[in-house]
């Protein structure tokens, strides 16, 4: 490199640089970052429960009988309180209670409270679906529907099962929760499951035992099923 | 490109009868003497490039040689080469050398009243000498040096003229004679980095539930990995697939090493349409680079980020409400 000769033309550099900052090239940008929270776990009814035909006789203050739903329809007749059955399936349309949910992550179907024996009285209680008649005559006696169980499900299987069981024997349990957490099987997308139930005469006890005589008809009620991450 | 009028400098001649006659003679071999004025014309400005100066608490130079080779001392950045200046004279004697002189010159930034200023405090010039015709293309090249003195430059367009001097034999005055010529320089400081946010960090959807005890957590690799930890009742839950962070970096120094330095602050990622809602929280906050932390050959290099995102604790167990949570956090990139 040859360097010609030179003339400074005004005669040095500028001044300006008296303070030294530590100029330098850093430089700290922003960016964002985000997540979307969706808690909403829907719960598709495919069926509702149907217990179908019922022979239900009269009830008492005392503890009623029962019949217990399997989630696969089968029915279990409860122990009988006192000398004759009150309660007795007499077929029809059972259809045990179905729904989907669509995810591929474990859920867990929380029911209502698990009410612990049949021979307690259960109406009144947490977790008692009470099934009135159409109309919603007081004076006819209802049926009870408790204790509801999970089963025959398809795309998941059953991680746990969580019930918290009544302190004393033969109390009601007033919190008790059931509880099934899912987990759906690889490459499925939606789990379904049935439920099924135990139902009981009424026990007329909430009521100084007024509701006695059941009349023919549709007995109907809900519960609540919930479905969560 | 301009080309500007000529300053000549040169001695009268007598013409006399004897005189025309040699100069007749000589026309016959010279015509440019006698039909055209010394000129000079800047075909090309001297341009030293695209260059970075991450720090200027010293002096750095660049010096850009006529064959376009750089050489940097300091800690300058060479972004993108420049092109060497050109000239042509015309219309000197035929044959003779030409000695060049310049002045000093020192580029400022193109309308700012205060900049620093970058000096070119040398030229590189082959020797000159003029063809049969009296032309001659000359290329060129320089040297610029930084001030040194603490003093942040601005990125920009730097610009300046300087006096070129151009003193050859005359044989028509049998004397030296000098042609000068306002000549233009250009530099472009470039010193800050184009970064452009591809795709930004992005959980996905997710449900969340805090307790009071235990914090569930949720991470995400730059590499797009994710992992979750949930202990006790504390709950994340990955609906969708998450994305790592894209950050790209454009028009940087070809095959540099870039710094990058992550937030390693906590970030509150919240609900604004929902004030009340538990946040969540960002943190550790990871980066993978692109070819070993090397810009490309195009001066471009990818960052990918993740982060591990925590929920909080509350006293009771809280469900976050549906939407959308946001924060924004930092990285610093640099030469």
């Amino acid at each position: 490199m040859k360097n010609v000769k030179m003339i400074n033309k005004i005669g040095g550099l500028g001044l300006a640089g008296v303070l030294a900052l530590g100029a330098s090239s850093a430089m700290a940008e922003e960016f964002g970052a985000s997540a979307n929270v969706s808690s909403a776990l829907a719960i598709t009814i495919v069926n509702d429960m149907n217990f179908g035909d019922l022979f239900a006789s009269t009830a008492s203050s005392a503890a009623g009988d029962s019949l217990t739903m399997a989630p696969d329809g089968g029915f279990t007749q409860g122990p009988v309180v006192g000398t004759n059955i009150k309660l007795l399936s007499l077929g029809g349309a059972v259809q045990p209670a179905q729904g989907t949910v669509a995810t591929t992550n474990n859920f867990t179907l929380v029911l209502p409270p698990h009410v612990d024996t049949p021979n307690d009285p259960i109406n009144n209680t947490a977790g008692v679906t009470e099934l009135t008649i159409a109309g919603g005559d007081p004076a006819v006696a209802k049926l009870l529907v408790a204790n509801f169980t999970v089963g025959q499900l398809v795309g998941a299987v059953e991680e746990s099962t969580t019930v918290v069981t009544p302190t004393a024997a033969g109390s009601q349990s007033t919190g008790a929760i059931r509880s099934y957490t899912l987990n759906p099987e690889f490459s499925a997308t939606e789990v379904t499951f049935n439920m099924g139930a135990e139902i009981y005469t009424d026990d007329g006890a909430g009521d100084g035992g007024a509701r006695v005589e059941y009349e023919d008809g549709t007995y109907s009620g809900t519960f609540t099923v919930t479905a969560e991450f | 490109m301009t080309a500007k009028a000529v300053k000549v400098f040169q001695k009268s001649v007598p013409i006399n009868g004897r005189a025309f006659l040699c100069l007749l003679l000589i026309s016959a071999f010279s015509p440019s003497m006698l039909n055209a004025a010394p000129e000079v014309e800047q075909l090309t400005p001297l341009n030293f490039g695209a260059i970075a100066v991450p720090d200027n608490s010293s002096v750095s130079s660049l010096t850009f040689s006529r064959s376009e080779r750089v050489e940097i001392e300091g800690s300058l950045i060479l972004v993108s080469s420049g092109v060497a200046g050109s000239l042509r004279l015309t219309g000197f004697p035929a044959n003779v050398g030409v000695e060049i002189d310049a002045d000093f010159a020192e580029l400022a930034i193109e309308g700012a009243t205060i900049s620093e200023r970058l000096a070119v405090t040398g030229y590189d010039f082959a020797d000159v000498r003029t063809d049969g015709d009296g032309s001659v293309d000359i290329v060129f090249g320089g040297t610029v040096e930084t001030s040194g003195n603490g003093q942040a430059y601005e990125d920009g367009t730097y610009s300046d003229t300087a006096q070129f001097r151009f003193t050859y034999w005359n044989p028509g005055i049998g004397d030296y004679s000098v042609v000068s010529d306002q000549i233009s320089f250009g530099a472009t400081l470039s010193t800050g980095l184009n970064i452009e946010s591809v795709q930004s960090l992005n959980f996905g959807t997710i449900f969340a539930r805090t307790t009071k005890q235990d914090q569930a957590s949720m991470t995400i690799s730059p590499a797009g990995d994710l992992g979750i930890s949930n202990p006790g009742n504390s709950r994340i839950v990955s609906l969708s697939d998450p994305e790592p962070g894209l950050i790209a970096v454009v028009g940087a120094a070809p095959n540099r090493e870039l710094s990058v330095i992550a937030d390693a602050t906590d970030v509150f990622l919240e609900n604004e349409a929902e004030p009340s809602a538990p946040h969540f929280v960002l943190s550790n906050i990871t980066t993978l680079l692109s070819n070993e932390g090397r810009t490309d050959s195009d001066g471009s290099m990818e960052i990918s980020v993740g982060g591990t995102l925590t929920t909080e604790k509350t006293e009771t167990a809280i469900v976050y409400p549906d939407g959308s949570y946001e924060g924004t956090y930092f990285i610093e990139i640099s030469y």
